[in-house]
């Protein structure tokens, strides 16, 4: 599961991440590099955000907790 | 290619990967002329108050015409057609809206045949492909102004990279080759009783009725038509001739594989006849078998794959024709292909009973035109810089922003047209010469494969250098540039008395100076046309 996600935001990205990655101390997860992101996660883990959760969906840490929450906690899909 | 996009919503999504450039919303008075074509992408605005979008709608209009004037005439601008993306009328007979957008929509088109750089991106055909009502996706609407759901995102990249292809004239097929036998008619000939074999009437005859009426359709739009089956050609021969229900006649096929040969050898010799390249061949034949050989055999060639009902072959088919034959507008030589073809072939069949050359080239009363690119053949001169592999010494793909430019830099931007005793080909050759000090370089010449083998090549360049030289440009330099397709011009120049002067791999330069102008053999009869 992190691994994978992992995997599309440096798709997404088009660069090699850290885990302490976040959207304020990273120069390309701009406000439509998050769009895309957001966009790619719905389609690869095959699930819906809510607003609240895109809001908070800011850092590395907090989309792996979103998406484990959203896809009962890390099973695989 | 680079591109910037005006736009009113959020639309970075859909372009993602794209060498492109974004406006801010809704503001078009930021033109930066360093990019190479310009999209006007606008939505009407989701507005629960019609009468607001109205509004809006004529607020477009002004930008497009700010955008006209601003926007340099050699670049292109591509505007997408309104659409209607959600409509909250209430009353129901009230489609002012409606209208609205049919009237920007005309105008649009009224603009793209005024000026030469202004193109048209049909927004409904996308609408149709990705055959939904449901576009907007609410949330990402509502957080982000992002109109089109972006589930989307991937088919909207391949049709928006088509559109493009297609008004570019690139990657466009010109040839499609057919089997018969349950492809255009229902049942086997060589087998079945005539009478069993479905063609007309109802189902599944009108099926293939269809089929038929499409294909003849695209020799309209100036495609090939040619046939690969396995048949005896008698068989085959009889049923075109006496089925009444027949759309297609044996005549609207160039060339005609009717045998028991291979279908990668009837179209290997198809691509050798017609002088077409593989990768511009489309294949339709409803057996899975013969699909596959010629995939295997022939991976450049494109292979319809057959839906499993035969109630859908029209929809399928027309979809597959639509992506991959369609052209952004139709010259006149598109409409006069096929009589092209044919006279080609004649030409060839008349030429075997001369034995020599001179004689059998004189009895073809050859009339040449040699003129120079305007605004009413810039179309057509494109397109044979974008299509023609063959016989182009150096593959400069121009478009018609490119001649412009180049035209108006003084340079020489030239064609050729031809007439013989078997009808009138057209514009089938272009050149570009660029003038330096006192030498002039010969920097493009192309000719389309379908008049070769008559010598006009030789004689449209003593004609350019003849031209040259009037101009008072007696140093005149030329060159190849090989690529995998023009290996048969690779000799050209040296058999037209210029001399090499410097190679390369892949690149050979020519020099030739005239002390007085070419003399043109008199089997031919040269005009030149305007100045």
């Amino acid at each position: 599961m992190e691994d994978k996600i992992k995997e599309i935001m440096e798709k997404v990205f088009e660069r090699n991440i850290t885990n302490d990655i976040t959207m304020e101390n990273s120069e390309v997860w701009d406000s439509i590099a998050h769009i895309n992101l957001i966009v790619e996660l719905e389609q690869k883990f095959n699930i819906s955000f809510e607003p609240e959760e895109i809001e908070k969906m800011n850092s590395y840490y907090a989309i792996v907790e979103i998406v484990k929450n959203k896809t009962n906690n890390g099973d695989e899909v | 290619m680079s591109g910037y996009i005006f736009r009113n919503y959020t639309v970075e999504y859909l372009f993602k990967d794209m060498d492109v450039k974004f406006s801010d919303y809704d503001e078009v008075f930021s033109i930066n002329d360093k990019y190479d074509y310009y999209v006007f992408m606008y939505f009407c605005n989701i507005d629960v108050d019609c009468n607001n979008v109205n509004k809006q709608i004529q607020g477009y209009m002004d930008k497009i015409e700010y955008l006209i004037s601003n926007i340099p005439n050699n670049k292109n601008l591509y505007i997408f057609t309104l659409k209607n993306i959600y409509d909250f009328s209430l009353v129901c007979s009230n489609k002012n809206l409606i209208q609205k957008i049919n009237n920007f929509n005309k105008k649009i088109y009224q603009l793209h045949k005024k000026y030469s750089n202004i193109k048209i991106i049909d927004f409904d055909d996308f609408f149709i492909r990705i055959n939904t009502t449901e576009i907007i996706n609410w949330k990402y609407f509502y957080m982000y102004q992002m109109i089109i759901n972006p589930t989307y995102v991937k088919q909207f990249q391949a049709w928006y990279r088509e559109q493009i292809n297609r008004i570019e004239g690139k990657k466009i097929k010109k040839c499609l080759v057919i089997d018969l036998d349950n492809t255009i008619w229902g049942g086997v000939i060589g087998e079945d009783d005539p009478s069993k074999i479905a063609l007309g009437g109802s189902f599944p005859g009108n099926i293939f009725l269809d089929i038929q009426k499409l294909i003849l359709e695209l020799k309209k739009i100036g495609v090939i038509l040619c046939i690969a089956s396995k048949n005896n050609y008698e068989d085959a021969k009889k049923f075109f001739e006496s089925n009444p229900n027949m759309i297609l006649k044996l005549s609207d096929f160039i060339v005609k594989k009717i045998n028991w040969n291979e279908k990668y050898r009837s179209i290997t010799e198809i691509s050798k006849e017609l002088n077409i390249g593989m990768d511009s061949i489309v294949f339709l034949d409803d057996s899975p078998v013969e699909r596959e050989k010629v995939k295997q055999m022939l991976p450049e060639v494109y292979v319809i794959d057959f839906p499993e009902s035969k109630y859908e072959y029209l929809n399928y088919f027309y979809k597959e024709f639509k992506r991959l034959f369609s052209k952004y507008q139709l010259t006149k030589e598109d409409k006069n292909k096929t009589k092209q073809y044919k006279q080609r072939a004649k030409q060839e069949e008349y030429k075997s009973k001369f034995s020599n050359y001179n004689e059998f080239i004189s009895k073809l009363k050859i009339s040449i035109e040699y003129g120079y690119m305007n605004d009413y053949n810039v179309g057509r001169l494109e397109q044979l810089f974008q299509k023609t592999n063959q016989f182009n010494l150096t593959t400069n793909r121009y478009q018609v922003s490119d001649l412009k430019t180049l035209n108006e830099e003084k340079n020489l931007v030239v064609y050729v047209s031809v007439k013989n005793k078997f009808g009138d080909n057209g514009i089938v050759g272009a050149a570009v010469v660029k003038f330096n000090n006192d030498t002039a370089e010969i920097d493009s010449l192309l000719l389309s494969c379908r008049t070769l083998g008559v010598g006009i090549e030789n004689i449209f360049l003593k004609i350019i250098c003849n031209d040259c030289y009037d101009r008072g440009f007696k140093k005149i330099y030329g060159k190849y540039i090989k690529t995998n397709k023009n290996m048969q011009v690779s000799n050209f120049y040296d058999n037209n008395g210029f001399e090499k002067i410097e190679q390369d791999d892949n690149k050979t330069k020519y020099f030739v100076k005239l002390k007085q102008k070419f003399k043109l053999d008199k089997e031919y009869e040269v005009s030149i046309s305007g100045g």
